[in-house]
């Protein structure tokens, strides 16, 4: 007996090895989609990882900024408390300062030196119902440092004249009174409120486009007395602007410095000082100035 | 074409193993729009990330700078607690002297306002009623002496529990605080509190109203009347408030007013619904 074979057309083959071709093929898809797949699920879980720590991070940095604004009020709150020198804290490297009604202006120099700058001037041209002002002058006061001061305009309850004082709550430091000339009976006051949470001679970025070239000054209080002279009716008007002068390194914030980087100005930010600041590239922001004035 | 049995087999073999493929891709093209959004994500995060420092050493100074004014926070709050301990108390005077002076307070929160107080000594010799009305903004307000002779309670106030109220006050030292509150739909609330009891609370029949401030006596430094010197005017609040939501905030035309007065006044009654606090 004569076993037959099947036979394989040449058709047939072809269908075959086409048939375990693709098939091949498909599981080398499947195996190539599952390990792409299994890349990414990795990568992934690692950017969702990296999402969720930069979240955090975002978070912690939101809270301090919130704790930093309300930390900030409630200094300048504490201060607007004080009703003597001595009522004011230490507070450490920062110059803390916050004026009430204009009247009284409560500070805290830190270490370094610093100069307490009085101005009275006159705010108005005299004219005929406006009497000239003769005292005007501009008093350097020399603080002793890591102290706190109240500075007070003394103003008679009607008529008299008109006197400022400065104490200390260093005993250290001498009291210092003026009173100012021109009887008046004083009647108004108006002043711009200045509370100040910063470093002795903080460079403030904005500052520039002012211009301000030479060391910055920092003024507290800038309040105008007014008054009338006996019956005449004539008025007399005071301005009092009182500043800080301090002779240390100028120093931005390391907020401001931030600022100052997204506005692409690294050149300006020196090095760093600690404690949140950085020294002032002065030559730099000297070149900004000359620069931006052109 | 024909198809035999084994090649229709084979065929759906096959499609059986597309089928697979087909839910691979589905997944791989699930996980490439996953990774598309955590990168979108991711890049949010760092721009933000980026406002507090473009480099990681920016913000490390950052959160210093941040540090130093926590330990300066710490300070002030320390220090504001000293200074209300300190002028919350009074500079012994003659027997007959009724002596006053501000308490220094703060806002409990960013939202709330800051309490008024006064720490009174009171002296045995002198009758002192403590006063509360509703007045005009017309001058009238801070003078005692015209508001001893109210007679009319109050009408179209706004506020709740309207009227004129007075109370004896005990002699020794007694502290009065002045607190205003806001509800949770906005309206405003005020209580006075005499030592550790609640004497009165009103509120503003208005959901939407606000405190505009109020004026007061100084307090700053100790104030000493002897028998014969006219008691002084204490304080006065000004409310505003919102008739028409969106339109803006007129002032309320009486606001209320508290006072000392040596006499009591016919018209006025006692503090009602006296209140034990925790204060």
């Amino acid at each position: 007996m004569v076993e037959s074979k099947p036979s394989w057309s040449a058709a047939q083959v072809i269908i075959a090895i086409l048939f375990f071709a693709a098939l091949a093929l498909m599981v080398f898809i499947k195996v190539s989609l599952s390990n792409r797949r299994s890349v990414l699920v990795e990568e992934n879980e690692r950017i969702a990882a990296d999402v969720s720590q930069t979240r955090e991070e975002v978070q912690t940095f939101k809270e301090l900024r919130r704790q930093n604004d309300e930390g900030k009020d409630s200094i300048k709150e504490m201060m607007s408390l004080c009703r003597e020198a001595e009522d004011v804290p230490e507070f450490e490297s920062w110059l803390v300062s916050s004026s009430r009604s204009g009247q009284e202006l409560f500070f805290f120099v830190p270490e370094g030196e610093h100069w307490l700058s009085v101005t009275t001037t006159s705010p108005r041209k005299p004219t005929s119902h406006v009497v000239p002002f003769r005292g005007m002058e501009r008093k350097l006061i020399r603080l002793v440092p890591n102290a706190g001061y109240k500075f007070e305009i003394v103003r008679p309850v009607l008529r008299g004249r008109l006197g400022w004082k400065l104490v200390s709550n260093d005993p250290s430091f001498e009291t210092v009174e003026r009173r100012l000339p021109q009887t008046a009976d004083w009647s108004g006051r108006s002043w711009s409120s200045t509370e100040r949470v910063v470093f002795p001679n903080q460079f403030v970025y904005r500052d520039l486009f002012g211009f301000q070239s030479e060391s910055p000054r920092l003024q507290l209080m800038d309040t105008t007395e007014r008054g009338r002279i006996g019956r005449t009716g004539l008025a007399l008007e005071i301005a009092f602007e009182v500043a800080i002068i301090s002779n240390t390194p100028s120093v931005f914030s390391a907020n401001e410095a931030i600022t100052i980087r997204n506005f692409r100005n690294p050149d300006l930010i020196g090095d760093y000082a600690g404690n949140g600041r950085y020294y002032v590239n002065q030559e730099a922001v000297d070149k900004y100035i000359r620069k931006r004035g052109k | 074409m024909k198809f035999s049995v084994r090649s229709l087999l084979a065929l759906l073999l096959l499609c059986g193993f597309a089928f697979p493929i087909w839910i691979e891709a589905q997944r791989l093209s699930e996980a490439e729009l996953e990774q598309l959004n955590l990168k979108k994500d991711l890049q949010v995060a760092l721009d933000e990330l980026e406002s507090f420092g473009p480099w990681p050493e920016d913000r490390k100074h950052l959160a210093e700078e941040y540090d130093s004014i926590a330990a300066l926070t710490k300070i002030a709050e320390d220090r504001r607690e000293e200074i209300r301990q300190k002028y919350s108390q009074l500079e012994p005077r003659e027997p007959d002297v009724f002596s006053i002076r501000g308490i220094p307070s703060w806002r409990p929160d960013s939202k709330s306002s800051a309490p008024v107080g006064f720490v009174m000594q009171v002296p045995e010799s002198r009758d002192v009623w403590l006063k509360l009305a509703w007045t005009k903004n017309d001058g009238s307000g801070n003078q005692g002496r015209l508001l001893d002779q109210l007679s009319e309670p109050p009408t179209k106030t706004g506020f709740t529990n309207e009227g004129l109220y007075q109370q004896k006050l005990q002699p020794g030292k007694r502290t009065l605080r002045y607190e205003q509150l806001k509800t949770e739909d906005s309206a405003l609330v005020f209580e006075i509190w005499l030592d550790e009891t609640r004497l009165f609370q009103s509120q503003f029949m208005d959901s939407n109203s606000k405190s505009k401030g109020w004026s007061s006596l100084s307090g700053r430094s100790q104030s000493d009347f002897r028998p014969k010197q006219p008691l002084p005017w204490l304080f006065s609040s000004r409310v505003e408030w919102e008739p028409t939501p969106g339109e803006g905030f007129i002032e309320s035309e009486l606001r209320p007013t508290i006072w000392l007065s040596d006499q009591p006044s016919e018209a006025f009654q006692e503090f009602a619904a006296a209140e034990q606090g925790d204060g």
